[in-house]
């Protein structure tokens, strides 16, 4: 990682593999279970990141790096609500160029971020995954989930006419 | 520190540094863009449902679906995710989509019921001569029973959706889900009771845009930020909104409305529509509304900045002390309601030399002097040049030469007459138009 600023709080995260990463505390805390892990001071020196390898933890902190709110001039957090539209169009962009990935990677993301519970990076990756898929037919997405359609041709029938709207 | 300062267009701040961040500001200036940090724009949602609880996937399944999505172009493991995880990654397909993953096998039957996100717009294909549709869509998804439904975030985005459900009733316990979080209306027609969400205790977004509002009151007891944008209200009062837990207020090209307490309140933006009055709308009318604080049903506060004094009260009880603030120039938003934004700076300017208060020429905006004498406050002993610069002298003007002759003495007290002036109470208006100089003012010394 880049070297930071003198007096920043640093956390080292380990991964499974034994890679170990510095972050800034407040990068790190962008994963509300690795905040909650720091709030209850269970993070004295590093902590571990199962299930983690090291080549998808270091995308999560690539994404928590850039998403960790500016801090105003004032010293004070930015609002939890407000950014300038030009920020938010810049790391819309980002995202997009973040997320091209292969298919495995971006189920590693989606995992790692569900586990870390980095709500951005889930759904990110929760409507690029979508975005692959919803173009298909019916019968293409269930091969894609290698779903076997196990219904009675009558029950099918039922189903689709309780919500026929959607099959119109 | 500040040795003069210049309140006037820019927006309005006060902090207290120790405890909490309070700011108002107001700005009529380019519009403000504001976009919900949190990137994951309202969307999609759904209710858990106890028979959604996916079997592990079949090692053979998983073989299949391995070469079934080498076959797409890559390798499949949906299958993978925990439960939530697909719950959640579901909640991003459009509405329409998710419904239809109920065919694919008896174990998707009702998973769509389970997604967190909801996002429902006409691109789904709703029928607009069916609305049965969409309610049984609602039942479905919401049905009680044994189901607890687990939708967080909906985005409703109809151009009538008034038309298409008399039923489910927002905010009602149809349409109410206990977790529902974040909830955004686009371009709607919302009336009635549908913004009371008593019933929605986990409701902290609210966002509406381009919507048509037959209504006069939105109330939540839960809800934290507030975004009202270009949205019209139809109501034969001033709409009031009730939402005591409220921290973040947008209001942009909008009916200003009534606001009732909000004592978490810690930014407003607030931008009101060009032909929006600050005022009740009965009360113009001089009849009683009911609502408004103040209103006494003379039509008396028909004319007040209900909004504004509403604000600035609040904003007020956090002005910190200008220790060392000695020329004080304010535009006319300190006595737009009453005189109390006025009080409150120059008691917290305890070595005030100067005081300059630039007024546009406007109608009256000020509220009869009601400040006993005895409950004054203490202010600059300093202060012995006030600099009042108005379009003419008129009944505001003179009420604020009474007031201030209490502090010092009416020789003190200088009174420039400018001739171009604004005609219009806008901070966008004193932006454009307030001469870059003062050339053509003259002057008036008021003889004691």
């Amino acid at each position: 990682m880049a070297t930071r600023e003198a007096g920043k709080k640093m956390i080292m995260l380990k991964s499974p593999d034994g890679m170990e990463f510095e972050v800034e505390e407040a990068v790190a805390m962008e994963s509300q279970t690795i905040r909650k892990m720091i709030e209850d001071d269970c993070a004295d020196t590093a902590i571990l990141i199962p299930n983690i390898n090291s080549k998808i933890l270091s995308r999560v902190i690539e994404y928590c790096n850039k998403h960790v709110p500016t801090t105003g001039a004032t010293g004070a957090a930015a609002s939890d609500t407000v950014a300038p539209a030009a920020l938010a169009e810049d790391l819309k962009i980002w995202d997009a160029e973040f997320i091209k990935v292969n298919r495995a990677t971006r189920f590693d993301l989606i995992q790692a971020a569900s586990y870390l519970n980095i709500k951005g990076l889930l759904d990110l990756t929760s409507q690029t995954t979508i975005d692959t898929i919803s173009d298909n037919s019916l019968e293409e997405i269930r091969s894609f989930l290698s779903t076997k359609n196990d219904y009675l041709p009558e029950e099918e029938q039922t189903i689709r006419r309780e919500n026929q709207w959607a099959f119109q | 520190m500040a040795r003069r300062a210049v309140v006037n267009s820019e927006p309005v701040r006060f902090s207290n540094q120790d405890t909490q961040q309070h700011r108002v500001s107001f700005n009529c200036a380019p519009p403000l863009h504001l976009e919900l940090k949190q990137r994951a724009v309202f969307s999609v949602g759904v209710g858990r449902f106890a028979a959604f609880v996916p079997p592990p996937w079949p090692r053979a399944a998983a073989s299949e679906a391995k070469l079934a999505a080498s076959m797409l172009g890559g390798e499949d493991r949906i299958s993978a995710l925990p439960d939530g995880v697909l719950q959640h990654v579901l909640g991003f397909l459009p509405a329409r989509d998710a419904v239809q993953t109920s065919v694919l096998a008896g174990r998707w039957r009702h998973a769509w019921r389970s997604i967190r996100r909801l996002h429902l717009s006409p691109d789904d294909g709703w029928d607009s001569d069916k609305p049965e549709h969409l309610k049984d869509f609602f039942d479905a998804l919401l049905s009680p029973g044994d189901h607890d439904s687990i939708l967080e975030e909906a985005k409703l985005d109809f151009d009538d959706w008034s038309k298409i459900t008399r039923t489910p009733k927002l905010g009602s316990d149809e349409f109410c889900p206990a977790k529902l979080r974040k909830l955004e209306f686009t371009e709607m027609v919302l009336e009635g009771d549908v913004l009371d969400f008593a019933s929605c205790p986990a409701l902290e977004d609210l966002k509406m845009a381009d919507c048509r509002l037959h209504l006069d009151k939105i109330s939540s007891q839960s809800v934290k930020r507030l975004n009202i944008d270009s949205c019209y209200f139809f109501c034969d009062c001033r709409p009031s909104i009730s939402m005591h837990s409220l921290v973040w207020l947008l209001l942009d090209s909008c009916i200003v409305p009534f606001l009732e307490s909000m004592p978490s309140l810690e930014t407003a933006f607030v931008k009101p529509a060009a032909y929006s009055r600050d005022c009740c709308i009965r009360g113009a009318f001089k009849e009683c509304c009911g609502i408004c604080a103040e209103c006494t049903g003379d039509g008396d506060h028909g004319s007040r900045c209900v909004l504004l004094g509403a604000l600035f009260g609040r904003d007020l009880r956090w002005c910190p002390t200008f220790s060392n603030l000695k020329t004080l120039l304010l535009n006319e938003w300190c006595v737009a309601t009453d005189f109390r934004a006025l009080l409150c700076i120059l008691e917290h300017s305890p070595v005030l030399e100067k005081l300059i208060l630039r007024l546009s020429k406007r109608r009256e905006f000020i509220t009869v002097l009601s400040y006993p004498l005895e409950k004054l406050p203490a202010i600059s002993k300093h202060l012995n040049i006030v600099e009042i610069r108005c379009g003419d002298v008129d009944g505001r003007v003179c009420r604020i030469l009474k007031l201030l002759s209490r502090f010092v003495s009416a020789m003190q007290i200088n009174i420039k007459l400018v001739a171009q002036l604004s005609t219009c109470f806008s901070f966008e208006t004193w932006l454009w138009h307030f001469p870059a100089n003062d050339d053509d003012e003259c002057n008036i010394i008021v003889q004691g």
